[in-house]
């Protein structure tokens, strides 16, 4: 087959034996596509800074140097039950990397949340002094 | 907004790539699609309606047969042959908790409204500001800088939109004084049933009348400062827990 013709790094393709099918079925619902390798399709969903991507276990162990070189977060409070980015298989313990500059819009830490309760006292307009009043509890309950 | 907590306890998300049917951002709620003339599966909720929601979406789909358009991914869907339909990824937990700073008008990032005390209430059971004219009744209120209950909060249970009086059933431990100073929001933990959206769909509007707005009920206050408080609420109309 002319696996060449579908990836842009002819070069890195090893050989193997695709099907029509693979190659049909890779236009029809592709994710990586058939013919690229993994490592450039990290790259590429990095460099085009897809704001949450996720990857299965093995797959984090091998791409975890590409998530820190784009600066990408990981979210340690959530996994994601889904479907991994880069090989494609079905999971239940998803890492979730977002993208640095997207990661306060769609994520807070736990560290960031407890930071709330501690930095009150130096809010100026309008801020609230210390939530030490309510027994120093992170967050009031009824 | 973001999800920020599971009502069972868990620590999975569940996240599914869903068509559009709207042009969206990441970290906003949408809703399922039921417009006869949509293309996709999620849609656009509006400030006042979180009937049949979704989730969050969590950005581009890397699924996208477009390969997900260019810098960022697709956000948007296409009418033209041979491009993106725009599938976003959403996280679809029913029982998830969705965390949505308070704004203090339908803008979103604006300061919450600082009230103050017109005048001295020793038993610390009222306190009237004339600017208060948007009932707050059965939402509660806490104290800030300046003042003597600073971080205390109580559910009020009367509000006179006429006078701005506002009476709270369980007493602040300390004396109101004048001019002290205190933050109002239309939520209560476990009570309160709507919650209204601002126009960009990623934060609360916090002005508005209790029991306005979506379909949703408050699970936490986070009470802080007028720009960094915080409600806690999951969906009462979820699309995979319907009540409607």
């Amino acid at each position: 087959m002319s696996q060449a013709l579908l990836s842009p790094y002819p070069n890195l393709i090893f050989r193997r034996s695709w099907t029509v099918r693979d190659l049909l079925a890779s236009f029809r619902h592709p994710g990586r596509p058939t013919g690229t390798l993994a490592v450039p399709w990290v790259d590429e969903l990095l460099q085009k800074r897809f704001a949450c991507v996720l990857a299965c276990q093995p797959c984090t162990w091998k791409y975890s140097d590409a998530f820190r070189r784009h600066d990408y977060r990981r979210d340690h409070e959530f996994v994601a039950i889904a479907r991994c980015d880069f090989c494609k298989r079905e999971d239940r313990k998803l890492w979730m990397y977002y993208a640095e500059e997207k990661f306060s819009r769609l994520r807070s830490t736990q560290e960031g949340r407890h930071a709330e309760f501690r930095r009150g006292a130096t809010l100026a307009t309008g801020g609230i002094a210390s939530r030490y009043d309510n027994g120093g509890i992170k967050s009031w309950k009824l | 907004m973001e999800v920020v907590k599971l009502l069972g306890g868990g620590a999975g998300l569940v996240v599914y790539d869903y068509f559009l049917s709207a042009t969206v951002v990441e970290g906003q709620p949408v809703l399922a699609s039921v417009t006869g003339g949509d293309g996709g599966m999620v849609t656009d909720p509006t400030t006042t309606s979180l009937a049949d929601l979704v989730g969050i979406v969590l950005g581009a789909s890397s699924f996208d047969p477009y390969g997900g358009g260019g810098v960022g991914g697709a956000l948007a869907y296409s009418t033209v042959q041979n491009a993106t339909p725009g599938l976003v990824r959403v996280v679809a937990n029913a029982d998830a908790i969705y965390r949505a700073r308070m704004s203090g008008s339908a803008t979103a990032g604006t300061a919450l409204t600082t009230y103050t005390a017109a005048a001295a209430s020793a038993g610390g059971t009222t306190f009237t500001d004339a600017d208060a004219t948007t009932s707050m009744d059965e939402g509660i209120a806490w104290g800030i800088l300046p003042g003597a209950n600073v971080g205390i909060a109580r559910r009020i249970t009367a509000h006179n939109t006429g006078t701005g009086a506002i009476t709270v059933t369980v007493p602040f431990p300390r004396a109101i004084a004048a001019a002290d100073a205190f933050l109002l929001c239309p939520y209560q933990p476990t009570v309160g049933t709507a919650l209204q959206l601002t126009t960009n769909f990623l934060e609360a509007d916090a002005s508005i009348v209790v029991g306005t707005g979506g379909n949703a009920r408050a699970v936490e206050l986070v009470l802080a400062g007028t720009l960094d408080s915080y409600v806690h609420f999951i969906a009462r109309d979820h699309c995979f827990n319907e009540l409607s």
